[in-house]
């Protein structure tokens, strides 16, 4: 089949799939999720390995598109009103997560490595899962808002802290033979620092491009080119430097909404046109697991679901507590954090070539993992969503606006 | 995009900017060096492996080399009991047979370590507890009584049982039989195959062990079916009659200089074995028949050539057979013997040797398309007709080295055939009677296809002069 056809049928039965789990009450990710288990190698095997990841270019579309949006959060007005609470709630989220999830696979019989990160990863949200389910349901209130603007905030920190993890860890494994510590601690910490410092620096850099070039153009079409066009740029050129794609979409996006103010609307319109890409982006999501996957998690597995879960609820429960949030907020917060998935595997991808060792375990238990959450979370979001009372009588949109 | 009136001023845009780009590129720098100095590491790193990698290749193989010797000398160790020195117990003997390399057997006593001259000897193989020897028939003509050299020492007296001439084998028995060495096991079942790993372990008459290791070069089978095995392992003198051992220290033949080839060679132990058997059962070896024709098999070239339909072709008459005496001449083809049909060679052979010796054998052959009948009476064969060597007829040595020039004369002794006719050291034999002549195989075949009463013409080169000498055969030696 080719590659075009596979697409094609990949968008045509996300659309089936979507409506179809509508009438369970079920968010539409998580029909394209199951459309994707269903074309993939479990199932009907229409989507093979090669072809998935040949296709892997759309996730990354999808995932630079997704993280450049939500920079919009850093918007420097946004940030006074509420960048300082969001920050602790962050915090406090992550924290609990990390805690959480740690203890709980220490005690389930894991060596500390693994543990940590399995910790960090945990940490992770899925930003095009959760956001997708919000535009569905579109929703408004408290409670989302402060979905939206922790989102940004926990990728970073998670990002960050991952970076740390696999920084302490290689420290204290020692080495390469003829390298000092301090060298090599430098080494490491200079990685580390080019790696958050650097995607921000480049992000930023293109975002003043964007603002300056984009104000020349007048067509609304030729504003979309420039800025798909860019955060494609910067996606593939990131992975040239050594730089985090998604530290820097979110940059580019955070600069371009405190250069142009006006450009909110710009990331409206590229709001209405990514759905293909997300549908896209989680079919493969779904494609790319297997259900074998679900058998070897084991223990410590769903020991990691479920602490994941619990700690991102505690740590929101108490960090909203604390920080005076709005009881909406702090009952179903955590219950929103659920879905698990892109980036998450990508970091335990990475892994594989950092910690040969511990990848195995590590990713087994995180695609085994995201299986769950994947599906479950988005319901649980829904449901969260719902009792907090902020879902609103879907929108019309209308279908084919002219763009 | 609209332009809207900017918030800040250029500068802090600028600054920024200017940061941002900072940033970038230092970093991007900084990120470059470090990532080539750990290429540059990593090479290094490989190489070293590489070199590290080398070195152990290297010291393999010393091991290999080393571990060689050691299974060498383990091997030999195992079989050492039962390889003894034989000399012949009267010291006047001179031990025959003579090798056409400097044999300083006949020029040379060696010197024991305590000073006593010991004789020239051969080696041997300790067979049994019933202390039976099995060595080289070359010692037959140092008589019957041999003094046996053990390993660890022991000296005991023995005699000779028998000879086989034809198998260049001699089976020797010590008296006391008491307290001798064990025999080495023998691996006469496991069939040796070109390419392996064999000893030659013999013992000097000072005790000395000598070992030769080589591999099986080739297994060659004459026209009766007997094997001989060719090793690229040294052969000195002392290793006449000594046994080859494997690897695991298992006789697995016993080593003979055949004079006719001008090399040493092993027979495997199996049929040295069934051959020692022979000369027990009848110490009085009854005499074998003789014929004194050399066969070789038909094949359809040569049936359609000769016009016929079966037989055996008669590629050689000996020097004094019956073969000769009944006019029989090479290209001849026996197609009956005694009213059988000859098909095979072995055939033959075997009816040869089955006949008493003076039988009359009636055998029909076809020469030149004619069918005739001849009368061939078999005679005893000692063995010694068929080895003719040069110092035996002539009383000269040739190199052990053929040459496309022809054959070296290194010696002519005082007194003999050869001296009378001209002969000299030094001379280059190339040719007898217009056949050239490169190797000692080659003068064996003249040797034995002409008559020892006829003079030869001998083409000599001497000192860039070519000339011809008749000789003729002064008879055997001793």
């Amino acid at each position: 089949m080719s590659n075009v056809l596979l697409v094609g049928l990949i968008l045509v039965l996300a659309l089936v799939g979507g409506h179809l789990v509508q009438y369970l009450r079920v968010p539409e990710v998580v029909g394209y999720f199951f459309i994707g288990l269903f074309l993939g190698p479990s199932f009907s095997e229409i989507l093979t390995h090669e072809a998935v990841s040949a296709m892997e270019v759309f996730s990354e579309i999808a995932l630079g598109l997704i993280l450049f949006s939500i920079g919009a959060i850093f918007e420097f007005e946004n940030l006074k009103k509420v960048g300082k609470r969001t920050l602790y709630l962050t915090l406090y989220v992550m924290s609990g997560t990390i805690v959480t999830v740690f203890l709980t696979l220490l005690l389930l019989g894991n060596n500390w490595q693994v543990s940590l990160l399995l910790g960090v990863i945990a940490t992770e949200i899925s930003p095009i899962a959760t956001i997708l389910v919000l535009r569905e349901l579109n929703s408004e209130g408290p409670l989302t808002e402060t979905v939206y603007n922790i989102l940004a905030l926990n990728n970073v920190g998670c990002l960050v802290v991952f970076g740390v993890a696999t920084f302490l860890i290689r420290l204290v494994g020692g080495g390469e033979a003829d390298t000092s510590l301090f060298v090599f601690a430098g080494k490491e910490i200079f990685f580390l620092l080019w790696g958050i410092v650097g995607s921000v620096a480049f992000g930023i850099i293109i975002g003043y491009v964007l603002a300056v070039w984009g104000k020349r153009i007048e067509e609304h079409g030729e504003v979309l080119i420039l800025v798909l066009g860019m955060i494609l740029v910067v996606v593939g050129a990131t992975h040239w430097l050594g730089l985090s794609p998604l530290i820097a979409t979110m940059a580019m996006g955070a600069t371009l909404i405190n250069l142009a103010k006006e450009s909110q609307h710009l990331f409206d319109a590229l709001g209405k046109t990514d759905p293909p890409l997300y549908a896209i982006f989680f079919v493969l999501a779904g494609a790319h697991l297997q259900l074998s996957s679900l058998l070897v998690i084991g223990i410590s597995g769903i020991g990691y679901t479920v602490a994941r879960v619990v700690g991102k609820a505690v740590g929101s429960y108490f960090g909203a507590k604390r920080l005076d949030y709005p009881d909406s907020v702090r009952k179903y917060l955590g219950f929103t954090l659920v879905p698990h998935a892109g980036v998450a595997i990508g970091l335990a991808l990475q892994l594989r070539s950092i910690f040969p060792n511990y990848a195995e375990v590590i990713s087994a238990i995180i695609l085994g993992s995201v299986l769950i959450n994947e599906v479950v979370g988005p319901v649980i979001t829904r449901i969260a969503i719902g009792r907090a009372g902020e879902m609103r009588e879907e929108a019309e949109t209308p279908s084919f606006e002219a763009i | 995009m609209k332009s809207s009136a900017p918030i800040q001023s250029w500068k802090y845009h600028v600054s920024i900017l200017t940061t941002a780009i900072l940033v970038i590129v230092v970093g991007g720098l900084i990120r470059n060096l470090i990532i080539k100095k750990t290429e540059h590491a990593e090479t290094s790193v490989l190489q070293a492996l590489q070199t590290e990698v080398q070195q152990l290749k290297t010291s393999l193989k010393r091991n290999d080399l080393e571990a060689i010797s050691d299974i060498v000398a383990l091997a030999a160790k195992k079989a050492a009991p039962a390889v003894v020195s034989i000399t012949p117990a009267n010291s006047l003997a001179l031990p025959r047979p003579v090798t056409t390399f400097n044999d300083y057997r006949i020029d040379k006593r060696q010197q024991s370590d305590n000073g006593e001259t010991l004789l020239p000897g051969v080696s041997g193989l300790l067979l049994n507890a019933s202390g039976e020897i099995l060595t080289t028939s070359a010692l037959a003509a140092s008589g019957k009584e041999f003094q046996i050299l053990f390993a660890d020492g022991t000296k005991h007296a023995a005699q000779l049982i028998g000879v086989n001439a034809t198998e260049h084998l001699a089976l020797l028995r010590v008296q006391q039989t008491d307290k001798l060495p064990a025999p080495p096991e023998s691996a006469a079942t496991t069939p040796i195959e070109a390419g392996a790993w064999l000893i030659r372990l013999g013992r000097s008459p000072s005790g000395r062990q000598s070992v030769a290791l080589g591999w099986l070069e080739a297994i060659r089978r004459d026209a009766v079916g007997r094997e001989t095995y060719f090793l690229d392992a040294e052969f000195t003198p002392e290793l006449d009659g000594s046994p080859t051992i494997n690897l695991d220290g298992q006789a697995v033949g016993l080593n003979v200089f055949r004079s006719d080839l001008g090399k040493g060679v092993m027979i495997p132990l199996p049929h040295a074995l069934t051959v020692a058997q022979a000369i027990r059962t009848d110490a009085q070896a009854a005499p074998q028949s003789w014929a004194g024709v050399e066969l070789q098999d038909l094949n359809d070239e040569i049936k359609r050539a000769l016009s016929v339909s079966q037989g055996v072709l008669i590629t050689q008459v000996l020097a004094n057979s019956p073969a000769l005496r009944a006019d029989l001449r090479p290209l001849d083809v026996v197609i009956k013997a005694e009213e059988k049909t000859i098909q095979s060679a072995r055939e033959l052979t075997e009816l040869i040797h089955r006949s008493p010796v003076s039988t009359k054998l009636r055998w029909t052959i076809v020469r030149a398309g004619v069918t005739r009948d001849i009368t061939v009476e078999t005679a005893f064969f000692d063995g010694v007709n068929i080895t003719v060597t040069p110092s035996q007829t002539f009383g000269i040595e040739f190199a052990r080295e053929a040459s496309a020039n022809g054959l070296a004369i290194t010696s002519v002794q005082p007194g003999s055939a050869g001296q009378r006719f001209g002969l000299q050291a030094g001379d280059l034999l190339q040719a007898i009677n217009g056949t050239a002549i490169r190797s000692l195989n080659d003068w064996q075949r003249q040797q034995r296809a002409l008559s020892p009463e006829t003079p030869q013409l001998w083409l000599i080169r001497r000192d860039e002069q070519s000339f011809v000498l008749a000789v003729k055969a002064g008879g055997k030696a001793s």
